[in-house]
Formats: C-alpha cells, structure tokens, sequence
C-alpha cells in the first residue's frame, strides 16, 4: 500500500516540475 | 508594566534595532551579490559540484536551475522522512506516512513550513537537523538570489543574462544566512533555548501524572527558522514553545530575526541601481503596511469588544490562545510580523485572534507578503508591484511608464500580471473545491464564516509561501495534504518564473534617460500610489472571500 502511495507522490512531483517546466518553454515561446 | 507599555516598548526598540541594521545590513547584502571575489570553501563548493561560476544564465536558464535543484531537494525530503525509521537519532519514530513526508516536503522546499504534523512526536533529530533545517536555508537562498535576479534586469541592458543561480545561492547560504543563525543560535542557548540529542524523558508530575520532556537539537534550527523566513518549527507549538523561545526578550529576538534581511534589502536594492532614494522609497511602502498590520491586529486584540470575543471580557484582552508569557501584545506583533513576511512561525494561536485581528492576518498573507515579505519573495513581489503602479499612473497622468530608466511596455505588463494572477486562481480554486467537494468538507469543523476562514487562511498561508496555520481545519486528511503540496509549489515556483521572465525583459532593454514626462518614483506620492496599488488589488481580489468569513463572523 505505501510502495504503491511513495510512487504516487513521486510520480506527482515528477507531474507538477513538469508543469512548472512546460510554463518555462511557453513563456519563452511567447517571447520570440 | 502594563501589556500597553510592554507593547510600545518591544516596538520601538524593534524599529531601532531594524532601522541600525538597515544601511550595513543592505549595504553587505549587495556586496555579497556584487564582488567577484570568491571564498576558498566558495569555490571548493563550485568544485565539487562542478559549477562554471563564471557562466552567466539566461532567465530561463536561471529559473530552470532552480527547478531543478528544488525537485531534487523534494524528492529528497521525502524520502529521507519515509526512510526516518532506520535512521540514527530518530528517537524511535516511524516513517512519516506519505501524505505528511510529501506535504512536508513540499512545504520545506518551497520556504512554507505549512507543518501538518506535531515535530516532538513525528519527526526524529536527523530529519529534523539532516532534512528540515538544511532546507531552511537553502529555500531561503534561493529566494533571495530570484531577488537579485530582479534586481539586476534593472541593473544591466543589452543582455538576457541574469547572473548564475548556483553562485548566487551558493554565497547567499555562506555569506549571509550561516553566519547569522550561528550568532542567533548562540543567543538563544544563552537564553535558555535546548540543544541537545538527549533522549526524550518522561516523569511524573507532583499530580501523579505523566510528562514526557522532548529534547532535541532546537536552538540551532531556531533562527534559521524566523531569518529565513521559514517559519517551521520543532515542536508544535512553534515559538510558544518554551524550549524555542524561553523568554519575552527571545520572542521580540525572533520577531527582530524574521524582519531583519526583508526590511534590509531595499537598501540593497538601492545600492545596486546605485540609486539609494530608490530603497528608501521601497522601505516606506514595505513600512507603511508593517505598521498598519501590527496596529490593526494590535488594537483588535486589546480592544476585545470590538472583535467580538467573549472570553476575552474575563482576561482584559483577547487572551485566549495567547502564551501568558508574551501577552497581547507579543502575540500581536508577532502575527502582524509573522504573515507580513512569508515566516508563518507563530507564538500565539491564531484561530484564536479577534474576527478581525484574523482578518488583518489573513489580508496580510494575501497581499503576497511584500511589506516586507520574505526573504527575497517580499523584494520581488513589490518591484513588480512598483512597475504596475508605474504602469496605471502613466495611464492615469499620462506620463510615460519608466522604472529606473526601463520602459513597461506590453510585455512587463503581461510578465506582471501573470504573476499577479497564479495566486489568486490557485488559493480560490483550492479553496473553492475544498469547500464543494465532500473530501473537503468532510475536514471542516467549524460550521459557518469561521470555517470558511479556516479554509481560506490554509490555502492563503500555502500558496503563498507563508505557512502559518489558523488551526481549526483538519488539514491532515489526504485532501488537504496532496492538494497544499501542489498549491504551495505552484504558490512558489509559478510566480518566480514570471519575474524571472520579466527581469530578462528588462535587462534586454537599453534604458532611456529621465525625461519631464518620467514620473519620479522616490517621492512620498509614489510611495501612497504603491500603497494603493497594493490594497485595491488584493482587496478587489479577495474581497468576497474575505466579506463571507471574517468580515461576517465579526460583524454578527
């Protein structure tokens, strides 16, 4: 049960960063 | 001494003591970011983790560092709280369930120090001091170099390239935040605050009952937690807690540590731009706003009748929830301090605050700490904020939009109202699922406005990275725990890359000289025009919210 959460968390963190880098690229293809 | 004369005391010699430390303070602040000498353990450090120290970042370069350092740094923490069992030092505490060890995670790296969990009963001394501390100091380093960042997009022209993350965080951890939390944990061991990995001793009370005496090392992770505007504390009653703040002079000590580098960078700032009027006009918005939230919760408190709280009849004050050894007015000053910053370090109850005192702390949280706001967070919040007020005068006068020679054009204003608007659709989103969603609903305890506030307060406190809890909510269900991880990452991080953006905007451009048509931004005029700004956002922002809880409870 909590191998299958400590994924769930990581795999979330992975998701947010990810966001958070997606909203990095986009503003720079704004900028051009 | 009267709670009144005790009050006004610890404020003057607070402003004293902030106002010495201005110039020097702000003066090293700038001399850290702008020497080109490194220290030897500097670049042992640059060494070790092969840092080119001389490679100067694009924005998005700098921000990429940090989002990466700070995903680490989660992934980290968490696993080092769900491994605690097998650690030495962990008092023979479990792992952390994920749901806590994730939020805390995130809380710790994102400079929040939301805590929903008890530090003497979840934590052992190796995360506490190996986990928890460290990112006290590194989450705050790495606010103050976005600050500096800014700043330098005023600094430089003809370039995109900001500086470089690594070296800027690396001298902000050595250079500024080390040295001074070394001399504050020497003081406060010297006032009676613990340090120690004795085991924790239980004994039995006069009464025939028992007491277990926790132990641990806290005088060290103390002044990190108020300088770095942190807020997390050992035990969970945070600087209430005897053993974290022993006496009144500790507790005005910590209320002096959290204010210090805020109130301070102005000066810096102004160094910079090599325009000093510049910071001191920065400082007087960042004052004008501390001293209407330390005299708006203050006269709340003391003036019970007004807020609305019965107890307080019988104790002459809102006394309920205050530690009897800090009064009042301590607590009152401390939660204006507390939430005006991003600390969130508490050493009074605040669900116990009058409706109104309540409100002010909520308001303040909600103005995105920028007087003077945290350590790095509160100098780049009220530079965008600047710009803005720069931008609708201009509107207003029709003078031409300039800051520091920088035109605002379109795109900082985009840049800037991105950054304005990441807050408010993650608190009032977070807020408004948890209000109708049964996962939600199922952890409010208090029916009506005060709910409301408790809910409000949580995700206002996350996302913006302050971290205070008005208690009351129980936002140790799985709900509130994954849904305040994401709120206060995205709390964080979003608004940073806006900045960011709109620094790199900056230093791009070639400045223009001052013209008649430049509106002057070192006048008092200027300084009530931020003000302005300030309020009429954040109130047009919030209000209905704000109008539904407190506002309702006092005023029923």
């Amino acid at each position: 049960m909590n191998f299958n959460t400590d994924w769930l968390y990581i795999v979330l963190t992975i998701v947010v960063f990810a966001v958070l880098w997606l909203i990095v690229k986009g503003v720079e293809h704004f900028e051009r | 001494m009267s709670s009144a004369a005790a009050g006004w005391l610890q404020f003057g010699l607070l402003v004293a003591a902030l106002a010495v430390c201005y110039v020097p303070l702000g003066n090293f602040i700038a001399h850290i970011f702008t020497t080109d000498k490194d220290w030897k353990i500097e670049r042992w450090i640059y060494k070790l983790m092969g840092i080119n120290r001389g490679a100067d970042q694009k924005w998005s370069v700098y921000v990429r560092s940090i989002l990466a350092f700070s995903a680490v740094s989660v992934l980290f923490l968490y696993g080092l709280q769900r491994v605690q069992d097998h650690l030495l030092l962990s008092e023979h505490m479990s792992a952390v369930p994920p749901d806590t060890a994730w939020n805390t995670a995130a809380s710790f790296v994102t400079n929040t120090n939301w805590q929903n969990y008890a530090g003497e009963s979840t934590m052992g001394y190796v995360v506490q001091m190996t986990g928890l501390t460290v990112q006290q100091f590194l989450s705050a380093a790495v606010g103050l170099s976005v600050a500096i960042a800014m700043i330098r997009g005023f600094m430089r022209s003809r370039t995109d390239k900001l500086g470089n993350f690594w070296v800027d965080f690396t001298r902000a951890s050595i250079r500024l935040l080390l040295p001074i939390a070394v001399i504050g944990a020497i003081i406060l061991v010297a006032n009676g605050a613990i340090e120690n990995f004795h085991s924790y001793a239980t004994y039995t009370t006069l009464s025939g009952g028992h007491q277990t005496i926790p132990g641990g090392p806290v005088a060290s992770m103390e002044p990190i937690k108020d300088l770095g505007n942190n807020g997390g504390g050992f035990f969970n009653t945070n600087s209430a807690h005897p053993f974290e703040s022993p006496n009144p002079w500790t507790s005005w000590f910590e209320i002096f540590l959290l204010l210090v580098i805020p109130f301070a960078t102005p000066r810096a700032f102004g160094k910079m731009v090599k325009d000093n009027k510049q910071g001191y006009a920065l400082l007087a918005v960042m004052a004008v706003i501390w001293l209407l939230a330390v005299g708006g919760i203050s006269f709340f408190e003391a003036h019970y009748g007004l807020g609305g709280a019965t107890a307080a009849h019988l104790a002459h004050g809102a006394a309920e929830g205050t530690e009897t050894r800090f009064g009042t007015s301590g607590c009152s000053l401390f939660a204006a301090s507390t939430t005006v910053t991003s600390t969130g370090a508490v050493n009074c109850f605040h669900d116990s605050l009058t409706p109104f005192g309540g409100g002010i702390a909520l308001f303040d949280m909600a103005l995105g700490e920028i007087a003077p706001g945290g350590i790095g967070a509160g100098m780049y919040g009220l530079l965008i904020l600047a710009i803005v007020t720069v931008f609708v005068a201009g509107l207003m006068v029709g003078r031409t939009p300039e800051y520091l020679g920088k035109k605002i054009r379109p795109v900082e204003m985009k840049y800037a109202a991105l950054y304005f608007l990441v807050l408010p659709v993650a608190i009032l989103t977070a807020a408004g699922l948890s209000i109708g969603t049964h996962q939600g609903q199922n952890a409010i305890f208090n029916p009506g406005p005060h709910g409301l506030t408790e809910v409000m307060y949580a995700f206002t406190s996350m996302a913006n990275n302050n971290g205070s809890a008005f208690a009351g909510l129980g936002s140790a269900a799985m709900w509130y725990q994954t849904l305040g991880g994401i709120v206060m990452l995205i709390g964080r991080f979003a608004p940073e890359i806006f900045a960011l953006g709109l620094a790199g905007s900056l230093a791009r451009q070639q400045p223009v000289p001052a013209s008649a048509g430049t509106l002057s931004t070192k006048t008092p005029l200027f300084v009530g025009m931020v003000v302005a700004v300030v309020l009429v956002l954040v109130g047009l922002t919030y209000f209905p919210a704000l109008a539904l809880g407190p506002f309702a409870e006092g005023l029923h």
